[in-house]
């Protein structure tokens, strides 16, 4: 241990002083070697020295790997997501690891004084945008919930957690070999990075794994990206959208002035939205915010974000599975989580099938049923009907196109009557042809303010209910760690007994032996020889080691000795399989679960007045596009 | 009313202000179920309207007996006789009488608006008359009820010399033919998106009506909920009534249309028709005069042959030749008789259909008109109180 460390002093210290969730040391130096850029190392000793106290106490997340024999070694500070996230992005280059360690330092405190200063106005901006998109009643996703301002973080992070991020454009990329992908340029503060769908992805993946018991936000799903690339081709590669639209993700006026014309497009546009909301929900989310791993995915000085992740030991010395870290910090997972069980897929399965017949009719049995009787209400209720409602509202609108045409049609052949018939006819034309335009909004708004939001909504509510079921499966493990516990005390009762046995044979045997002094068991002579009692009980003495050895052919003793180390092993699982039982569940049940209803509350209250003023607002241009057609008509 | 509903009636003086055709009832006998339509008139004069009910097959009678009557006037079509909802049984559902209550109402109208069809006094006893059955079953046999059989008759032979009129007549009926029946397919076709748009809130209804339970603890929320939901139940209501209308009138008026037009394309056959008679009389006329021509001045060329061998047969040239001009003589008499009547009859029905054009001209700018108003005034109603139900819903979702 101390030689890993060797090359970071202060680390060291911290450690020494900070290490109260680890429980076991033993880092081995091929581990350390494994993974040895120079520059990393440098960077993080640079971060190192900047870190605070807290995030040394992190950086101790040792979380044990006993099956491979190996634990977590190095904790790369840049890479480790409960970093406390100190210095801005703009000069954190990690490329430049020849640079001194102490300009370094230098450099980064005075630029985070600038930075500072540059950011009050910026914030002052930030906030009077975002108030005046609410009173716009700007659509998106509970844009008046004031971003959280991490006051329990005084440090650099304020400043940080008042941004948002925006996607300003999705530009096709070429990858060489005729291969191209779509790059989303995210702009934060001041920054521009570009990361494209599949770095949405694995920073998800990473999440859930750093994250257990957070509510991690949905990403679009990976849909028809054949289509999606085919048409790129023909196309302009690159969406513009509005730039200054505050820092609300509405996208919705750039829909309804510029109709979308191509799925693609649409497409394009559905992603950037949830990207967009994916990256401000993660920001707004004090947990995450705790750590650098959003702002490193923020920050364009990580070009490329697999490399990152990939070189990443904190990540990829994560337990493979959730289910064997520590909930609340799977950076320091100990070893007795890796002793828990992982249910089998079937297992799953059932769990997920009939929650009742487990063991545990408790509180979240109910709450299992609502959230998932809300995801379907979302999902396959008001998602799925506001949804074709849309569609057939914008058949409709064709339609109506085609009576305009019609009625133009009929006017043109009318213009020799002087009856005013053609010019009747041709208000008529009209007013359709105006009418189609109002429901034109109308579908626009529906689409991308209505039906995009919710769902986003059915997407959260699926987010929620994964949440969910890892706490099922938490409780399934701990279930299967009682019954395995339960049937390890059987067997060492067993084999207590056996051995019990054992030594009421020997003793009997020495008892035997004790009367007849005479009787070689060395040199059996044959069972003739013996007296017709001890014959019997040698016999029975022989069944009775047989059935043992066929029942176990270890020595009872030594299984017995073997099977308490693991009941003990075991009993300490279960220790901390409860105890993270009950944390999870308190989390959920407390912070998760409220904090995501209110949220969604809040969400769903916004579309529902949303939809109220699209029909209003229909409804009125409708009404003065009839009264006009009803006083011309009137007039003719 | 128009102008034309006020004219008086020649017959009896009766003063028919307007006539309503409302209250589709079905009638149950022991043989029989049919419908039967209360049939208002306002006769100046007379406060209480007068109301007899009749069934659809008495607008039949009367339809026929005007044609008979009027062969040369525009005598507006009736509903078709939908035979295939005849087999399906639907023909009792409250959407076909309301369709065809709403013809009906058109075709009395129609008949009001006609200057000389609405002081016909079968359409008087038509709509007045107690004793309708007694004077329905002494017709009974007597109307023929093969209406185009003469006219389809030579449906194949065209006029030889049309007037510039008509042609522009016949374009003309044609194109809006063709533009109102597009026009009839899109509004259809609406009205099923509507009914659509319809069933699919509904859905959505329903699963507010599930999330909003599943809220109900939350109370903002479920106050949302709630005020969105009955929104959206008042939308769908008012919704489907006002696609009910655009579909039992709007739809059922452009239907009518097309149909007047279809009965104004056939009078315009009939009259090419007595124009075709007159053309083919006269062409036999010609033919005539001709031969006798030829035969006056000696022979025809392609006569030689034929006269050499009536020669041979030992027929009196000469004889046979004075008895064919003596006969052609007459027939070109009589010929010219015939042409100099049936130019009349044409004459006389051209002039007749071009009138009869020119009031189908009027009650079509008239019933264009009053239907898109009334279309127009629908709508107005709808998005008036949906305007005003929206806004309440959005001060309940501001303060819920």
């Amino acid at each position: 241990m101390q030689i890993n460390f060797e090359p970071m002093p202060n680390s060291v210290t911290h450690l020494e002083n900070n290490s109260p969730s680890r429980l076991k040391n033993n880092k081995t130096v091929e581990e350390h070697k494994e993974h040895e850029p120079d520059l990393q190392t440098q960077s993080e000793m640079r971060r190192e020295s900047n870190g605070s106290p807290k995030d040394t106490a992190v950086t101790n997340q040792n979380g044990d790997q006993p099956h491979e024999n190996v634990i977590h070694t190095q904790i790369i500070k840049k890479d480790n997501p409960f970093f406390n996230y100190m210095q801005d992005n703009v000069d954190g280059s990690d490329e430049n690891g020849k640079n001194d360690d102490d300009d370094e330092n230098a450099k980064n405190a005075g630029s985070d004084d600038n930075e500072d200063q540059l950011l009050q106005p910026n914030r002052r901006k930030n906030s009077k945008e975002r108030r005046r998109s609410s009173v716009a009643t700007s659509k998106d996703s509970s844009p008046d919930v004031p971003y959280n301002t991490l006051n329990h973080n005084a440090s650099g992070m304020t400043k940080e957690g008042k941004k948002r991020a925006q996607i300003l454009e999705a530009s096709k990329v070429s990858e060489g070999q005729g291969r191209t992908y779509i790059a989303y340029a995210i702009k934060y503060g001041d920054s521009i990075v570009k990361r494209r769908y599949s770095d949405f992805e694995s920073l998800r993946k990473v999440l859930v794994k750093l994250f257990p018991i957070s509510l991690i936000p949905p990403i679009p799903e990976k849909q028809s990206l054949k289509s999606y690339g085919k048409a790129m081709t023909y196309s302009k590669s690159s969406y513009l959208l509005p730039t200054e639209s505050g820092d609300s993700v509405d996208l919705s006026l750039s829909v309804i002035n510029g109709p979308v014309t191509t799925n693609d497009e649409k497409l394009i546009r559905h992603r950037i939205r949830m990207l967009t909301s994916f990256l401000n929900r993660l920001l707004k989310n004090q947990e995450i915010t705790k750590t650098s791993i959003v702002y490193d995915f923020l920050d364009p000085n990580n070009k490329n974000w697999n490399d990152l992740i990939t070189s990443s030991l904190t990540i990829s010395s994560l337990p493979k599975s959730v289910l064997q870290c520590n909930p609340i910090d799977p950076t320091n997972t100990t070893k007795a989580h890796s002793y828990l069980p992982v249910p089998s897929s079937s297992t799953q399965l059932l769990a997920s099938k009939d929650n009742h017949s487990a063991s545990d009719a408790d509180e979240f049995t109910k709450i299992e049923a609502e959230f998932k009787n809300y995801e379907q209400l979302i999902h396959s209720g008001l998602y799925k009907y506001s949804r074709a409602t849309t569609k057939e509202v914008n058949y409709l609108r064709e339609d109506l196109k085609g009576i305009s045409s019609e009625f133009a049609q009929l006017s043109t052949d009318e213009t020799k009557n002087e009856s005013g018939l053609a010019e009747l006819l041709s208000h008529s034309s009209d007013a359709y042809g105006t009418l189609q335009e109002i429901l034109e909004t109308l579908v626009g708004n529906l689409h991308y303010n209505i039906n995009e939001p919710l769902s986003e909504c059915a997407h959260m509510a699926t987010a929620v209910r994964d949440l969910i079921h890892y706490r099922r499966l938490k409780l399934i493990q701990k279930d299967i760690l009682e019954r395995t516990i339960l049937y390890k005390r059987g067997q060492l009762i067993k084999f207590q007994q056996q051995e019990n046995d054992h030594k009421q044979i020997d003793n009997m045997v020495k008892e035997e032996l004790g009367t007849n002094g005479a009787v070689n068991l060395e040199n059996p002579a044959g069972p003739q020889s013996y007296s017709g009692k001890f014959i019997n009980k040698f016999t029975q003495l022989a069944i009775i080691i047989k059935d043992s050895v066929s029942y176990q052919e270890q020595d009872p003793a030594a299984a017995a000795r073997s099977l308490e180390k693991e009941l003990i092993q075991l009993d300490e699982t279960l220790k901390v399989a409860t105890s993270d039982l009950v944390v999870i569940s308190e989390t959920l049940k407390n912070t998760e679960l409220p904090n995501f209803i209110k949220e969604r509350d809040e969400e769903l209250t916004q579309i529902f007045k949303n939809y109220a003023k699209y029909m209003k607002e229909n409804a009125t241009r409708n009404l003065e596009i009839w009264k006009e057609l009803h006083n011309r008509i009137q007039e003719a | 009313m128009s102008e034309s509903g006020t004219l008086t009636n020649k017959e009896s003086d009766t003063k028919i202000l307007s006539v309503l055709v409302s209250d589709p009832q079905k009638q149950k006998t022991h043989s029989q179920t049919y419908i039967t339509y209360q049939v208002s008139t306002k006769i100046d004069g007379k406060d209480e309207p007068n109301c007899v009910v009749r069934r659809y097959n008495d607008f039949v009678l009367l339809h026929q007996i005007l044609i008979n009557d009027h062969p040369a006037l525009l005598v507006p079509p009736l509903p078709d006789k939908k035979v295939l909802n005849y087999l399906s049984g639907d023909r009792f559902s409250h959407s076909f009488t309301q369709k065809r209550c709403r013809s009906l109402q058109t075709f009395m109208r129609r008949l009001l608006s006609h200057s000389e069809l609405s002081k016909s006094r079968i359409l008087e006893t038509f709509l007045t008359s107690t004793d309708w059955d007694v004077y329905r079953r002494s017709l009974t046999g007597q109307i023929s009820t093969s209406e185009v059989s003469d006219v389809l008759i030579n449906a194949f032979k065209h006029v030889n010399r049309q007037r510039d009129e008509f042609v522009e007549i016949k374009e003309k009926s044609e194109k809006l033919d063709h533009n109102l029946s597009h026009l009839d397919k899109l509004f259809h076709k609406s009205v099923k998106r509507v009914d659509l748009i319809g069933q699919n809130l509904k859905k959505l209804q329903s699963s507010l009506s599930g999330l909003q339970e599943l809220c109900c603890d939350e109370k903002e929320l479920s106050n949302s909920i709630k005020a969105f939901n009955d929104g959206t139940m008042q939308l769908i209501d008012s919704l489907n009534d006002l696609n009910k209308y655009v579909d039992y009138e709007y739809n059922v008026d452009i239907k009518d249309m097309i149909n007047y037009i279809e009965a104004l394309k056939q009078l315009i056959r009939l009259k090419d028709q007595k124009q075709i008679d007159y053309e083919e009389l006269s062409e036999y006329l010609t033919r005539s005069i001709n031969e006798k021509n030829n035969l006056l001045s000696g022979y025809g060329s392609g006569n030689y042959f034929k006269s050499k061998l009536e020669e041979l047969a030992g027929i009196n040239q000469e004889m046979a030749r004075r008895d064919k001009i003596a006969k052609l003589e007459t027939r070109v008499q009589s010929l010219t008789d015939e042409v100099e009547k049936s130019k009349q009859v044409a004459d006389e029905f051209e002039k007749e259909v071009l009138k009869e054009v020119e009031q189908f001209e009027q009650i079509k700018t008239l019933e264009l008109k009053d239907s898109l108003a009334a279309l127009a005034q629908k709508h107005i109603d709808f998005y008036d109180d949906m305007v005003e139900k929206w806004s309440k819903i959005e001060e309940r979702l501001e303060s819920a």
